[in-house]
């Protein structure tokens, strides 16, 4: 689970870019709403246009986070599939 | 001293504009014998009540613009150059592929190196306004590296407390997915699209793609549809003029721009070689006013690049307003053309390099740039669109000829000009009389000189 891979987002999951860059997630379950922000946003769009997210890595280094750790969060909560490349 | 005052015969009118004073006004003949004469010898006593009124706007010496001085200010923005290649082979292009440049790439360090310097000059300058274009060859094929520069700049900007305005120049052949990201990042874009599919696949086949007009049709829908600002792009041939309005009736139809610019080609070897011709000046000129008044009643604009009245400049272009357009080398230039251009024809457009995260650009470089200015231009010395137009494009314009040996672009600018004036005055029946006479076209385009000064 790491930028080297390739990932897809659910299809199962709403979601839309809004003003200012953000992402908002829905869920239609218990239509729970979670907002993306800054780099996670940026990184969500990036799977969108299946670009690679280790472009995304030093920038994520840069202010104290691990990128590996988000998507494999994400991956785990079922947002994202793993894709081809 | 040279008052920067015109006068344009339109039939048996005359135009008067002063653009540095932004008054035109639509007079008679011997009211411009009149206004020559109270302005040149400086007596108003004979002139009528409300020619006096109209004379005493003048007494405001307005400084014509200047070419900018010093250290470098503020960028008019931060062009990117991701590729000089390009997904279409248009029948025209006249854009060579720079001999060091064909196959190279931007790399995404030189992009962030370019935004975070000049992210730095700007708040150095103290300026919060921040813009970055996105020019190619077609700058989207390089999909992963725009997305990176794009992304990088919002998220920068934003934490820099800046804001930032996005746009490109495209053909618009790019992935539907990808068509809808740019529409949510970007605030506009120039889309090269000339026509319907019959006009389009002829004029702008694409490399690989069959029927590239359907792509690009729906990225234009996908802009369209979005707060992006979407300006289409028309380039009109002798072969598509006759078209044109039918195009642009199509394309207010299918889309909503912001504006329509419909640029007369400039013939190319490559446009010789494909058979296709730059439209007759007169022709395209008539054509082009019938639709700028047609789109004005739309509120949509029609543009044509040296014929924007709202420009009072000494370069219409990025040369000369410090923009910082960066090559996929990294190397830092005023102007977006391959450096083969310039040297073509013996100008030196190069400004600087990126270099330790910062912009290396020298005095001497800065200054030779800026001196590419209207003041330079013989061949526009007297002509009303001086300020507007500033004699166009720096590098593939010729100025340096006889004083109003007027060419075919400035036979375009001159009567697109005056039937954008003459809108403008609404005075519409004057415009379609003028525009049914060959003759007064002529007089109005080809007068060697325009200023008061001059007038018989």
């Amino acid at each position: 689970m790491n930028t080297r891979d390739a990932y897809k987002i659910n299809p199962k999951v709403a979601w839309a870019n809004e003003a200012k860059g953000t992402c908002a997630l829905i869920f239609s379950d218990d239509q729970q709403r979670i907002q993306l922000e800054g780099l996670e946003a940026i990184l969500w769009r990036s799977i969108w246009q299946d670009l690679a997210s280790e472009n995304w890595a030093q920038a994520f280094a840069e202010v104290g986070k691990d990128i590996d750790k988000v998507l494999k969060d994400w991956y785990l909560k079922g947002w994202i599939t793993k894709g081809d490349r | 001293m040279l008052t920067n005052i015109f006068l344009v015969p339109v039939k048996e009118k005359v135009l008067l504009h002063a653009p540095l004073h932004g008054i035109t006004a639509l007079i008679n003949r011997s009211g411009a014998k009149l206004l020559q004469s109270a302005i040149v010898n400086n007596d108003r006593n004979d002139l009528p009540r409300h020619y006096r009124a109209l004379c005493s706007a003048f007494e405001v010496d307005i400084e014509p613009p200047k070419p900018r001085q010093g250290g470098l200010g503020e960028p008019r923005f931060l062009g990117l150059l991701p590729t000089r290649d390009c997904n279409m082979q248009c029948l025209y292009c006249d854009f060579p592929l720079s001999r060091d440049e064909s196959v190279m790439t931007m790399s995404q360090s030189i992009s962030q190196t370019a935004i975070d310097a000049y992210f730095k000059k700007l708040l150095e300058l103290g300026h919060k306004k921040a813009a970055i274009h996105f020019f190619g060859g077609e700058p989207f094929i390089e999909k992963q590296l725009v997305f990176f520069a794009a992304e990088y700049g919002r998220d920068q900007a934003q934490k820099l407390g800046l804001s930032l305005h996005l746009e490109a120049s495209s053909n618009g052949l790019v992935s539907e997915s990808f068509a809808t990201w740019i529409s949510e990042t970007f605030d506009c874009i120039v889309l090269s699209l000339d026509g319907r599919e019959n006009i389009q696949n002829f004029q702008r086949p694409a490399k690989q793609t069959h029927n590239a007009f359907k792509r690009i049709y729906k990225t234009a829908q996908i802009l369209s549809d979005s707060p992006c600002q979407l300006i289409l792009r028309s380039c009109i041939t002798r072969e598509s003029l006759p078209e044109m309005h039918n195009t642009v009736a199509w394309m207010i139809k299918q889309f909503i721009p912001e504006t329509i610019c419909l640029e007369p080609m400039s013939e190319s070897k490559l446009s010789i070689k494909n058979g296709l011709h730059p439209p007759d000046p007169w022709k395209f000129s008539r054509s082009f006013i019938k639709v700028n008044a047609f789109l004005e009643e739309l509120g949509i604009n029609c543009m044509l690049s040296t014929a924007d009245l709202s420009l009072k400049t000494i370069s219409s272009c990025p040369v000369g307003h410090d923009a910082l357009i960066i090559s996929p080398a990294g190397e830092i230039n005023a102007c977006y053309l391959p450096n083969e251009s310039w040297e073509a024809k013996h100008k030196d457009m190069h400004l600087g390099f990126l270099k330790a995260g910062k912009f290396e650009i020298s005095q001497s470089d800065l200054d030779r740039v800026r001196s590419y200015e209207l003041g330079q231009k013989p061949l526009c010395q007297n002509c009303f669109c001086r300020f507007h137009c500033a004699g166009g494009c720096h590098v593939n314009h010729p100025t340096d000829g006889k004083t109003g040996a007027y060419d075919d672009i400035c036979i375009n600018t001159r009567l697109v000009s005056i039937g954008k004036l003459l809108l403008r005055l609404n005075q519409k029946n004057t415009l379609e009389d003028w525009l049914q006479d060959r003759p007064a076209l002529e007089k109005s385009a080809l007068i060697h000189n325009d200023r008061i000064e001059a007038w018989l």
